[in-house]
Parts: C-alpha cells; sequence; structure tokens
C-alpha cells in the first residue's frame, strides 16, 4: 500500500494539533492510516513542544508552525532530488545554471518552489535569538527514526537560510569608516592635546627656577638651616590665627613707643609744663611733642593724674592754740639765757671772764645795799656787760613790752646773737 | 584786684612785723601756721614732732623777720626757714630719719646716712578707699629724697611757683624744673601699679 499522504496540502492535522479546529473523519482516518500523517502529527506535536519549551511565543505567530512543518516536509519529499544542492545554490545566487527553463518543470519546479517557499517561511520567522542548543533540543524532540535524515535535513535548511547580504561596499564603507574613526582619533588626540596646551597655564615668577635651587642649596647646607627651613615650613603651614582688626595699629603704635624714647629733657618741659613754667614758645613746642610721641602723651596723663592726687591731699591744719604757744615761746626765746650761754663756759678764758663778771656783780649788790638803789654801772665790755644790764631791768618790763627787749638785743653782735638763738 | 589787695595787706603785715609789732605777728602766724603745718606734715615722718618743730619755725621766723629783705617773698622766706628747721632735726636725730631706699642724706660731716625702708605694699584689692590712696601717696612722697621732696610738696601742696621754690631752697629754676619733674616720675614709678588699678577701676 503506497502512502498518498501529502503534508504540503494538508494543514487538517496542524489544526487539529492546534485545537483549533476539531478533527474531522478524513483527518482521522488519515492519522490511522498513513504513516506520513503519523510522522507529520509527531513532527508538529514535537516542534510545538519544543518551541513551548523555549518559550517561542509560537501562538502569536498565526501558521508559523504550518509554514515550519510545511518547509520540513517540502524538505523531506526534496530529499530525492539530485539537483537539491544545485537548485539551493542557484536560489542564493551562488551556482549559475546554463539551462534555466529546466527549473520550470517536473521537480526541479517542485523544488525551487519549496526552497522559495522556505525562505519565505523562514524570512517570515519571528526573528528572534534561539539558544545555542536550539537545533538540538528540536532535533531530539524529533522522531528517533527520522532523526538522523531531519538532522541532515535541517542541517541543509539551516544552510539554505537567506545569508544577509551586506550591501555592495559595505566592506568598503567599513573600512573607510574605520579609517574615519582612527583620523577622527589621531584629529581628536591632536585637538585634545592643543586645548591642554591652550590651558591657562600657572604664573611662575621670574627667578622661580633660581630661588627654588637657591632654597635647596641652603637646605643642604647644613642640618641646622634645614631644621630651621622645615620649622619655616611647618610654621606656614599652621593654621594661620586671625589677628583681631586693631592688631597691627597696636603694634605700631608700640613700636612707635619704642622708637620714640623720653628723655629727661621731655620729661622736664611736660612736667613744667603741667605748672604753668614754660614759656608760650616751650608749651608750643612741649605739646607738638606730645601729640607726636605716644610715650610722652602718657607720661603727661601720669603727671596729671599724680598731681590731681597730690593736689587733693588733705591739708593739716594747726591745733588749736598753737598761735598763743608761738607767742608765748618767741617771748621766752627773746629771754636771753645767761647761764646757758655755752660759748661762756667752753674756754678757761671764758670761764675767767664770767668769774669776774659774777665777781662785779657781788659788788655791785654790795655797793646797792651800802649806797641805795642806782643805776647799773658798766664793769667791762662785751656783750655781758649788756646781758648784766638787762638782767637788771624790772621783770614787768622784760615781759610786756618786747620791742625794748629787741631794742637791747640789737645791741648784741650778730654772730653771739645767732649762737643764741641757736641758728 | 582782690587779690592784689590781699598780697598788699600781706606785705603790710610783714613790715609791721618787721617792726617789732607783736601783734601783726600774732596775725601772721594765724595767716600762716597751716602753710607750716602742712609742709612740715609731708616732710616729718614723725607726725607728733610737727607742733613742736612748728612752733621752732615761727620762733625763727620772729627771730628773724627783720633780715627779710622784700617782704613779698615772705612765703618763700618761711619755707625756706621750715625747710632748715626740718634739716636741722635731722642733724640731731642723725640715723633715725627715714630715706628714702635710693637716696642717702649727705651730713655736715661728710657722712651719709642710709635707711633702709620697705618698699610700698601694693595692695591687691581693686576697690579702695581714697584714704587708702592718699596713705599710699603720702608714704611715697616720704620716701622721696629729701630734695625731691621738698619740691613736690612746695609745687603740689603748696601751689608755689618755681621762683618761689627757688628762692626758698636757694636753688637755680632749672634744679627746680628737674627736681620737680624726678619726683614725679619717681612718684609715679613708686605708684604705678596702683595708679593702673585706679585707672582701670574709674574707666
Amino acid at each position: 500500500m503506497t502512502d498518498t499522504f501529502d503534508p504540503r496540502r494538508n494543514t487538517d492535522i496542524s489544526s487539529f494539533l492546534d485545537q483549533e479546529a476539531p478533527a474531522g473523519e478524513n483527518t482521522r482516518q488519515l492519522l490511522e492510516s498513513s504513516f506520513g500523517a503519523q510522522v507529520h502529527y509527531r513532527n508538529i506535536e514535537n516542534i510545538s513542544r519544543a518551541c513551548q519549551q523555549q518559550g517561542v511565543p509560537v501562538g502569536q505567530h498565526p501558521g508559523f508552525l504550518d509554514r515550519l512543518m510545511g518547509a520540513l516536509d517540502g524538505l523531506e519529499q526534496l530529499a530525492e532530488t539530485e539537483d537539491f544542492e544545485c537548485l539551493s545554490a542557484w536560489h542564493d545566487g551562488m551556482h549559475p545554471i546554463e539551462d534555466e527553463t529546466a527549473l520550470e518543470q517536473g521537480a526541479a519546479q517542485t523544488c525551487l518552489q519549496n526552497i522559495r517557499s522556505l525562505a519565505q517561511a523562514m524570512q517570515a520567522l519571528p526573528q528572534m535569538q534561539a539558544q545555542a542548543d536550539f537545533a538540538d533540543i528540536v532535533m531530539a524532540a524529533l522522531p528517533q527514526d527520522h532523526r538522523d535524515e531531519n538532522e541532515r535535513r535541517l542541517g541543509q535548511a539551516l544552510q539554505a537560510l537567506p545569508q544577509i547580504q551586506a550591501p555592495e561596499g559595505f566592506a568598503q564603507q567599513v573600512t573607510q569608516a574605520i579609517a574615519q574613526q582612527e583620523s577622527l582619533a589621531e584629529t581628536n588626540a591632536q585637538r585634545l592635546t592643543a586645548a591642554l596646551q591652550a590651558l591657562p597655564q600657572p604664573e611662575v615668577p621670574a627667578g622661580f627656577a633660581q630661588q627654588v635651587m637657591q632654597r635647596i642649596e641652603a637646605l643642604t647646607q647644613d642640618t641646622h638651616s634645614q631644621n630651621q627651613q622645615r620649622l619655616d615650613l611647618a610654621l606656614q603651614a599652621l593654621p594661620q590665627i586671625q589677628a583681631p582688626a586693631d592688631f597691627a595699629a597696636r603694634v605700631m603704635q608700640q613700636i612707635d613707643t619704642l622708637q620714640q624714647p623720653i628723655s629727661a629733657e621731655d620729661t622736664e618741659n611736660i612736667s613744667a609744663c603741667l605748672d604753668g613754667e614754660l614759656s608760650e614758645h616751650e608749651s608750643r613746642q612741649t605739646l607738638k611733642a606730645l601729640q607726636a610721641n605716644p610715650a610722652l602723651s602718657r607720661q603727661h596723663r601720669q603727671h596729671q593724674q599724680l598731681s590731681a592726687a597730690l593736689q587733693a591731699l588733705p591739708r593739716p591744719e594747726a591745733t588749736p592754740g598753737f598761735v598763743a604757744k608761738v607767742m608765748l615761746a618767741t617771748e621766752q626765746a627773746a629771754r636771753p639765757k645767761l647761764f646757758a650761754l655755752p660759748w661762756l663756759m667752753r674756754s678757761r678764758a671764758g670761764q675767767m671772764v664770767a668769774g669776774f663778771g659774777l665777781f662785779g656783780l657781788l659788788v655791785m649788790l654790795s655797793q646797792t645795799l651800802v649806797t641805795g638803789t642806782q643805776g647799773p654801772t658798766e664793769v667791762a665790755t662785751g656783750p655781758q656787760v649788756q646781758i648784766i644790764q638787762v638782767e637788771h631791768q624790772p621783770e614787768d618790763l622784760l615781759f610786756t613790752d618786747m620791742i625794748d627787749m629787741d631794742n637791747v638785743l640789737e645791741h648784741v653782735a650778730e654772730e653771739d646773737y645767732n649762737l643764741w638763738i641757736g641758728g | 584786684m582782690a587779690s592784689i589787695n590781699v598780697k598788699e595787706e600781706q606785705e603790710a603785715l610783714i613790715i609791721r612785723c618787721q617792726s617789732g609789732d607783736r601783734q601783726a605777728f600774732m596775725e601772721l602766724v594765724q595767716t600762716y601756721q597751716n602753710m607750716v603745718f602742712a609742709i612740715l606734715y609731708r616732710m616729718l615722718k614723725e607726725r607728733e614732732e610737727i607742733e613742736d618743730l612748728a612752733q621752732e619755725v615761727w620762733v625763727k621766723v620772729y627771730q628773724s623777720i627783720r633780715k627779710l629783705k622784700s617782704p613779698a617773698a615772705f612765703r618763700s622766706w618761711l619755707h625756706r626757714i621750715a625747710l632748715n628747721a626740718f634739716r636741722d632735726r635731722m642733724r640731731q636725730k642723725g640715723n633715725q630719719i627715714a630715706f628714702s631706699l635710693d637716696d642717702s642724706y649727705q651730713m655736715d660731716n661728710g657722712d651719709s646716712i642710709q635707711v633702709e625702708m620697705e618698699a610700698p605694699g601694693l595692695l591687691p584689692e581693686e576697690e579702695l578707699l581714697q584714704t587708702e590712696w592718699q596713705e599710699r601717696l603720702e608714704a611715697a612722697i616720704l620716701e622721696l629724697p629729701y630734695s625731691h621732696r621738698a619740691v613736690i610738696v612746695m609745687r603740689e601742696i603748696q601751689g608755689m611757683s618755681y621762683d618761689e621754690i627757688a628762692f626758698a631752697m636757694d636753688i637755680s629754676l632749672g634744679t627746680v624744673k628737674s627736681r620737680i619733674a624726678r619726683a614725679r616720675e619717681k612718684l609715679i614709678v613708686r605708684l604705678s601699679e596702683y595708679m593702673k588699678e585706679k585707672e582701670g577701676s574709674q574707666a
């Protein structure tokens, strides 16, 4: 019995498998009687399963399986065509055929149609990236009986798949593009270099290199110098302390003070100026000096402060009755002190004179007692005679009228007077 | 005009004293007794001796007033007598008289007296009473050398002019000027710390 099943003309099995159409009586009979139909059925079933395993969305592309199976079935039929490879190569433009009219006849025509159909079917396949072992999986899903044959056919089919034809001159364009890219890269490198060179260069002060060399030489002179330099660098690297705003001014004031020492003459002038003892010209000069010299100005303020304090000191007053005491003292001082005269007793001659004086006094007193009251008589010359006269004045006269006493004392030699008063 | 009249009255009073008018002399003592007390108070450390020394001064004035040629210079002359009396008293007391640390008193016989005294201590309290400040100032005055003490007292306490001071101490005007300046400097140095405190407390 010859199997007349032609899968290219039967789509019922596919629809049956897709459960898109109920299986008709003919399909059932065909599947029961025809080995080719059974193979076709299994092929569809296996390929469908393989697609599902690979996640190929077969259902989203209606007719995909049909076209695929049709292509496979066609290949199966064309397997007996001897000129298949030639036709495939001719189809791909790789094998010229002298008499192309033969292609329109018999099996060659069918084979060529199959090739075209396959090409169309393959082109219609959704472009997906299959796994590397997709073919193996598909082949493993096929019935083992026809595996080798199917594998061969699949290999041929894959080879027959339309190769991506690069446009004419593509390689040249690519080469030119690469060359252009290389050229651009070179150009970019040049531009980058130029841009870098065009960047603003930091200003190096004149003689910088020389200074650096000098510092290096200085650093290598000796350890002390090195340490000093390191210390300077370390100090410079320290966080700079923020000085108060008036720090510089205060420093300058201090410097001014140091630079302008105060002379003794300056001090005397500001002191005298404070007392109003300078002439107008001297006062002007002193005021100028005060304005120019902060230290002198400070000293002037101190003098003022001191002067005010001195003048504010309490003034002691004389004790009560002091005037009376003075008046009494003057009276007592005005009374000559005969026996207290130190000059009289200092020398032997003085003692003799005093002795004679005392003797004369006694003689005088005795005469007075004998002859009655009479005025004093000069018994000798010199100050002691005057004293004797004073001593004989009435007491009330002596202490009531000091002018008389002074008149008496006026006759006394000045040096003796000084001795008396102790001056 | 009033001051001229006062001056004339004072001169007339002195002339009367020179003529031996005891009543005038009494008025003179009454007028100038406080001045003598003031100069002696600042010069003499032993305050109990002030009255005695002042009395001695007035006795000398009484005895010597006729020698005063210019009554207008009486004030200076009075101070000269007071200072001489003070110096005589110092001579009598010898080394009992206190002098400053850096000064020596030249005796008539050429000996010098050097007496140590304690330097004035500084009071740490910020708020010192005025009396304490005055005591410190008075102590500093007493520690001055005699020559400086005399001129600064006559100038600042007695209010005398440089001419009067020169007459009273029988020195030149330049010396007066120099001594007053130096006396002030010494006082400022000795009171410097306290003056700073005082200035700071007033600021």
